[in-house]
């Protein structure tokens, strides 16, 4: 079985800057991979290169076997490929079911059907009770749902998550994480990046680990994790 | 040398010697824009301000237009003050970040067209000892009004230069254009500098304006030409960068002047036009290289 | 059966705007304020769909009110049986302009797009000026009025307002209409959404160049007389039409006819009693409105209503 995304040597220069060299992994349909890495790895670039925001230096990106380099983001969403922005970006002076229908449009023409899809993932994302404030007037978590919902109603078969649990506190982390698992039991596969390691670790079925825009290692949380190199990449060698 | 050469040469001196009084409305508009990204499309009309200023103090004291610069900045930093405080700070609404060009457009034609009813729609002119005097240099012709009004302008943007690099507002500034909550986060009043800084822009328009008046002439709508011209220099530069402006300033002298010359027809103004939108859309970091886009 | 005010109040414009020429047909100078006022809210409807809606507001419209104007011109001057249809084609050369002008500057956000609007409705006035075997220059260029009567050209142009508002409406409630306010509040997100944002500016920006020259196509036909320093006027056109939207109200149906309502006759009330005066007065409303009605009329009544929920109106 072929993986959904392939990714292969992919780089990305700025300047003089190497913020993504070489990273190369896979991801199967179905799975939830999580993207970790310190600060500065290269994480948001290499969303930024999956999602058409940004085009490669060199490498591939084949999804279920054709590249998506060089296609403009929403010719990526169409495609199936759908992003959360690590910045929640609400459209502010829509409502919560507009922001969503916006979403929805990207399958269904007629509004009507576009509302109902959108009213289904308000509801999913447990937003139902504010489904018509204007979405600038939401507290961060639920920002963060709507960013999700939003998302979801272009119908993905794959979805990246930017540090979704950013901001978040224990209780809303938790709720976040459940809703996380809810969206992964309908099919949807996901690229998760995250910085709350217990999060990333419990979710994920394998990890990604970056560091100064290299592919450190890949594979299993617990393996990944006992890794020396990925140690010393977050704590960084006892001497020089 | 042969006549064409001489031409050439004294076109250059001429366009390197306005442009010199170019630097000084770019740097105010580039600055303004830099720190508090406002797009100042009254800018012109400021400069309009103080030429009028400037012609009243001749008229009326008779003192010589290039030194009312010591009246003509400090008054507009005032009136930049006032339109600041009392205007643009008041923006607010969904849409404030589109209005700001809007309402400087509006604050513009206000001050253009009160002078218009203040002072009639004649031409004024001012004539000084030097007006007309034209000097000869290594046997090229050279206007001395526009020298002194150079010479004044680099007395003007060295004063700017100390300013910017030594006194600790200018450096405040300077750290506010280059990042804003950077600048906050080690300890400038951001707000305040956004307020100092728009007078400073008016300040420097005023000053231009003080020089332009041996030079140009003078009614109450010429405020659009002028601010036409800002924004040639500060695209030409890079919006926000100072070095730019300077650049930018003597950039378009020069090529004014040397079109005027060499290229007569009534399109003329109009490759300026398209030099701005192609500049912006495919090099906004200004032929200079440098922008805060 | 109990009718919402809102309707009712619509219904009874309408009915105004249909009669009006009928009860006024004696007074030339009040249908001439009435047509122009239908013009202008032709000129304000077709911005508001690109700057309103689809938030890109242009600083430059004059430029698309020109081309239509003296394309109207050169053309079908003596205008007969090809005035309508000369209307539709100076709006189509408008819309043509405008999407080379699109594919140039839409890379640029905001004001920044605003001003090189101006700069190209700026070159277009020169081009104008200057290319006087075709346009005449600044010395003008008369036409031969046709569409005898100002009743007549009341209707047509009303017409031409139902069709632009129709469009506009239906545009609203359907994709278009989230997808232009998607892109109006974030651009990014819009792209991340499957909004082929370049392909939807471009079609506000299409729709809205060709509704403004058809505009300008009907002023050279109203007045009879047109020159370049008026059709491509920043102060008088561009700002007019900008002015009139914000007045009225941005991204709303009806605000720009409303703006343009309030704005010519004010404009008239200023010409009338101010002399010189008059663009002072101008200036001075369009600081007091952008600073204390940044809404728009219809945005205020908005809030003051009953709380109906109209898409993006937040």
């Amino acid at each position: 079985m072929g993986a959904l995304l392939e990714i292969e040597g992919l780089t990305k220069h700025f300047g003089g800057v190497a913020a993504v060299s070489e990273v190369g992994f896979s991801v199967r349909e179905g799975e939830i991979v999580g993207l970790i890495g310190p600060n500065g790895a290269g994480k948001s670039t290499v969303f930024g290169l999956l999602t058409g925001f940004e085009t490669p230096t060199a490498g591939s990106v084949r999804f279920r076997g054709s590249s998506l380099v060089g296609l403009k983001p929403h010719q990526i969403c169409r495609r199936g490929v759908a992003r959360t922005f690590q910045i929640v970006k609400p459209l502010h002076r829509l409502t919560v079911v507009e922001n969503v229908m916006v979403g929805a449009f990207c399958r269904h023409r007629d509004r009507r059907r576009a509302r109902a899809v959108a009213e289904e993932e308000v509801a999913f994302a447990e937003l139902g009770d504010r489904a018509h404030q204007p979405a600038g007037s939401l507290t961060l978590a639920n920002r963060k749902r709507l960013e999700l919902a939003r998302a979801l109603a272009t119908g993905p078969s794959l979805l990246l998550l930017d540090e979704v649990m950013a901001g978040l506190n224990p209780s809303e982390t938790e709720a976040a994480v459940e809703l996380l698992r809810r969206v992964h039991g309908r099919g949807i596969t996901l690229i998760v990046v995250e910085h709350v390691m217990r999060v990333i670790m419990s979710l994920s079925h394998r990890l990604v680990v970056l560091a100064q825009g290299q592919c450190l290692a890949v594979g299993d949380p617990a393996a990944v994790s006992a890794d020396p190199r990925v140690i010393a990449a977050y704590l960084g060698t006892p001497h020089a | 040398m042969e006549i064409g050469t001489y031409v050439f040469l004294q076109t250059l001196i001429s366009g390197v010697l306005v442009g010199g009084i170019y630097c000084l409305i770019g740097i105010g508009l580039t600055v303004i824009f830099g720190v508090m990204r406002i797009i100042n499309a009254c800018h012109g009309d400021l400069i309009m301000v103080a030429m009028y200023l400037s012609y009243f103090l001749f008229r009326s004291a008779g003192i010589d237009p290039l030194l009312s610069v010591v009246v003509t900045a400090p008054a507009l930093f005032c009136l930049g003050w006032v339109l600041h405080r009392g205007f643009i700070t008041r923006l607010s609404g969904s849409y404030a970040e589109d209005n700001s060009l809007l309402l400087t457009f509006g604050l513009g034609l206000v001050l253009a067209n009160t002078v218009l009813v203040l002072f009639t729609a004649d031409y004024r002119v001012v004539e000084t000892a030097y007006s007309r005097a034209v000097w000869r240099v290594a046997g090229l012709s050279v206007s001395a009004a526009y020298v002194f009004s150079f010479a004044m302008a680099i007395l003007v943007t060295a004063l700017l230069y100390l300013f910017f690099m030594k006194t600790d507002l200018g450096m405040a500034i300077r750290a506010t254009a280059q990042n804003r909550m950077a600048a906050g986060l080690a300890g400038v009043n951001v707000e305040r500098v956004g307020r100092i800084t728009y007078g400073l822009g008016a300040a420097l328009a005023g000053a231009a304006g003080a020089l332009f008046t041996p030079v140009f002439y003078l009614y109450p709508t010429v405020g659009s030409l002028f601010t036409v011209k800002a924004f040639e220099v500060v695209v030409l530069g890079g919006m926000g960068s100072i070095t730019g402006a300077i650049f930018g300033g003597l950039v378009l002298g020069v090529v004014e002047s040397l079109g005027a010359v060499y290229v007569s027809t009534g399109y003329k103004d109009a490759l300026g036009f398209v030099a701005f939108v192609l500049i912006l859309a495919f090099r906004p970091a200004g032929l200079a290289g440098r922008s805060r886009l | 059966m109990v009718i919402p005010a809102r309707t009712a109040a619509l219904v009874a414009a309408c009915g105004v705007a249909a009669l009006f020429p009928l009860i006024f047909r004696h007074d030339g100078y009040v249908l001439n304020l009435a047509t122009l006022i239908l013009i202008y809210g032709i000129t304000g409807s077709s911005w508001n769909l690109l700057g309103g809606y689809a938030g890109q507001p242009s600083f430059g419209h004059a430029a698309f009110f020109g081309v239509g104007a003296y394309t109207f011109a050169v053309l079908f001057p003596s205008g007969g049986a090809w005035t309508v249809p000369g209307f539709a084609v100076g709006g189509l050369a408008a819309a043509l302009v405008a999407l080379p002008i699109g594919a140039v500057i839409f890379r640029l956000r905001g004001p920044y797009f605003a001003l090189s609007m101006l700069a190209f409705a700026e070159i277009l006035r020169l081009v104008a000026q200057n290319w006087t075997s075709v346009t005449k220059g600044a010395t003008g260029f008369m036409l031969t009025p046709t569409v005898e009567g100002k009743v007549a050209h009341y209707y047509l142009i009303l017409g031409v307002l139902a069709v632009l508002l129709g469009i506009t409406a239906a545009m609203a409630s359907a994709r278009p209409g989230f997808y232009f306010l998607a892109i109006r509040e974030d651009q990014d997100v819009a792209e991340a959404l499957g909004v082929n944002t370049v392909g939807y500016k471009m079609l506000a920006l299409a729709i809205s160049g060709l509704f403004t020259g058809v505009a300008g196509a009907i002023y050279a036909n109203y007045f009879a007389y047109i020159e370049p320093n008026v059709v491509f006027s920043t102060v008088e056109i561009s700002l007019a039409t900008y002015l009139i939207v914000v007045l009225g109200g941005m991204s709303t149906l009806f605000g720009p006819l409303v703006g343009s309502a309030v704005l010519t006759i004010m404009g008239e009330l200023f010409r009338v009693f101010a002399g010189t005066g008059n663009v002072l007065l101008y200036g001075i409303l369009i600081v007091l409105v952008v600073l204390f009605m940044p809404d728009g009329v219809v945005g205020m009544l908005r809030r003051l209503g009953p709380r109906r929920r109209r898409v993006g109106a937040a």
